[in-house]
């Protein structure tokens, strides 16, 4: 007698639950090793636990050490990115650190305009 | 309190943040300390204000708040458990002395949190505010430090910090944290000890005040309302675009919008207006074609458009079964946190409203979820499932944000390409506006 075809409810459930809980186990083991502020014991005993249990991985979101969320979340702006430019040139320019010829000229390059405008289509 | 019941409280205020915005920029000019600090932050966003700061705060902050938020049983529990400080107005006692002694309650346990060297967060204005401007600075934040220094803390920061929302009603909408220069108090006070002798008490609370005052103006948007806050930072938004059009990226960074917005809020009355009166011929062109300035700037070049759009296609495809499964789950907290915009209240109020709503309602469908799945198919199914529904409203969000960011892109490789008629006036309404920009500049 032929083996009968797995069903769509098993197919569905391992896609839907078995392959996202493979990934979250890897993530959570990853983020278990690398985390900062977690002993060595400690990482053992966390990997052991979400690879036994699964759901101890929900504890673990929950208790990790979050670090500095001001650093993490901090603007990543690149001083070279030339918005940036444009917003530090103007600063400095009010400031008086920049003097009107070298501003007008930067801000010029950096908007791309020079004065005045053609009349309206 | 103790060092688990502040973790779990910032958590919780962490969670409600990261679901309740889908940005949060941090500028800082400098890092944080050890030293006792007081907070000193703009207040437009009532309880929102409190979460992000507890959640970014260096240290667990001990909140100076209104009474009245102790008047009601679950807000009352809140406020005791994190001690915050309540602080009582004249208007709200019958008996002026009586609030006088209360108040002097909270002044002592003020000076003792610093003394503690712990973190102080007071909203200086004393109300929340739905202008988009401070309201005026009391000098609550100045006396309190200075009763501190006079009862032997020594080494206090004040910490001016300025919250900019991008729409602090609106649900997955971005804010800025602005934490500006910090005020040393003990070589402040060595500044003004010459002309602190020939003084009141009352002379150094304001010139303390004021130092204070010009700090979190410094730091906090400063529009003289919402009109020009809207044109300004759109002539902002646009300038800086136009500074570089190779961005795929269709959000300019808060953290730039706001600054060039508010050197551009600093200029004389005529150039404000000149900006102003482009901005909105501009905004009306917009308007007409039912583009954005993002679409409509284009880009000199569409490798990074197209590249970008197959990284989200392919993400997209992936995601999208867990996605739809998120979005099952999530419909009804997301229409229930939605609905808070129709409340008819001010803007603060429904900013306040808004995460908490949407702290309930997410938290309740992802419990009763895990407790339907775990009573019918076991324990050990629905602990899976409370473990995996975060991630499956996740996948639902980054999909979501993904397909409008995408959408704009597209619209944004076509607008590039239109050509003629109202675009080329659309267009011609731009370079307006920039040119007010540098004129203004």
């Amino acid at each position: 007698m032929p083996e009968a075809a797995p069903s769509l409810s098993d197919a569905g459930l391992f896609w839907l639950l078995v392959v996202p809980a493979i990934v979250m186990w890897l993530y959570v083991v990853v983020d278990i090793a690398i985390r900062p502020g977690v002993g060595r014991l400690a990482r053992v005993v966390w990997v052991a636990a979400v690879t036994v249990a699964l759901p101890a991985a929900l504890l673990w979101l929950l208790v990790r050490p979050t670090g500095d969320p001001v650093r993490a979340r901090l603007a990543q702006i690149d001083a070279s990115d030339p918005r940036a430019q444009l917003v530090d040139l103007v600063q400095d320019h009010d400031a008086g650190r920049v003097d009107d010829a070298t501003f007008e000229r930067r801000r010029d390059d950096l908007l791309q305009v020079s004065g005045g405008t053609q009349p309206r289509p | 309190m103790s060092t688990v019941g502040t973790g779990i409280v910032r958590r919780v205020a962490a969670l409600t943040v990261n679901l309740t915005y889908r940005e949060v920029e941090v500028v800082a000019t400098s890092d944080s300390s050890d030293a006792p600090t007081l907070l000193v932050s703009n207040h437009f966003g009532g309880v929102a204000d409190a979460l992000l700061l507890i959640y970014l705060s260096p240290r667990f902050p001990r909140i100076v708040a209104r009474d009245v938020i102790w008047s009601f049983g679950v807000s009352r529990a809140v406020m005791t458990h994190i001690e915050a400080i309540p602080v009582h107005k004249a208007d709200d006692v019958a008996d002026p002395d009586d609030a006088r002694a209360v108040n002097d309650a909270m002044f002592s346990e003020c000076y003792q949190a610093l003394d503690d060297g712990s973190v102080v967060l007071i909203f200086p204005e004393g109300v929340t505010q739905d202008d988009p401007f401070l309201a005026p600075v009391k000098t609550g934040a100045a006396r309190i430090v200075l009763g501190a220094r006079a009862a032997g803390t020594s080494g206090i920061a004040i910490q001016p910090v300025g919250i900019h929302y991008e729409d602090k009603a609106a649900f997955r909408s971005r804010v800025l944290v602005a934490f500006g220069e910090p005020i040393d108090l003990d070589a402040t006070m060595a500044g003004m000890t010459a002309a602190a002798e020939n003084s009141t008490g009352r002379q150094v609370v304001d010139d303390l005040n004021t130092l204070i005052d010009r700090g979190m103006r410094a730091a906090a948007p400063d529009y003289e309302d919402w009109g020009e806050a809207g044109d300004l930072q759109l002539a902002a938004t646009v300038a800086l675009r136009q500074a570089a059009p190779e961005s795929a990226v269709d959000d300019v960074p808060l953290a730039l919008s706001e600054r060039l917005g508010a050197a551009l809020a600093r200029r004389d009355a005529e150039a404000r207006d000149r900006v102003r009166q482009a901005v909105q011929r501009y905004r009306s062109s917009l308007a007409g074609l039912r583009m954005s300035d993002y679409q409509l700037a284009g880009s000199a070049s569409t490798l990074p458009i197209v590249g970008r759009l197959a990284v989200d296609l392919v993400l997209m495809v992936v995601l999208l079964p867990y996605a739809l499964a998120g979005a099952l789950i999530s419909a009804i907290p997301y229409v229930l946190t939605q609905s808070t915009r129709l409340i008819p209240a001010a803007p603060a109020v429904r900013a306040t409203v808004m995460p908490l709503v949407a702290l309930v309602v997410f938290v309740l469908e992802w419990v009763t979820v895990a407790a339907v799945v775990g009573a019918g198919r076991g324990w050990q199914l629905g602990a899976l499932v409370a473990l995996l529904v975060p991630a499956f409203v996740g996948a639902t969000v980054v999909v979501s944000e993904r397909a409008v960011l995408a959408w704009r892109s597209l619209r944004r490789l076509v607008g590039s390409h239109r050509a003629g008629g109202p675009v080329t006036a659309a267009r011609h309404d731009r370079a307006e506006v920039l040119s007010a920009v540098r004129d203004a500049l």
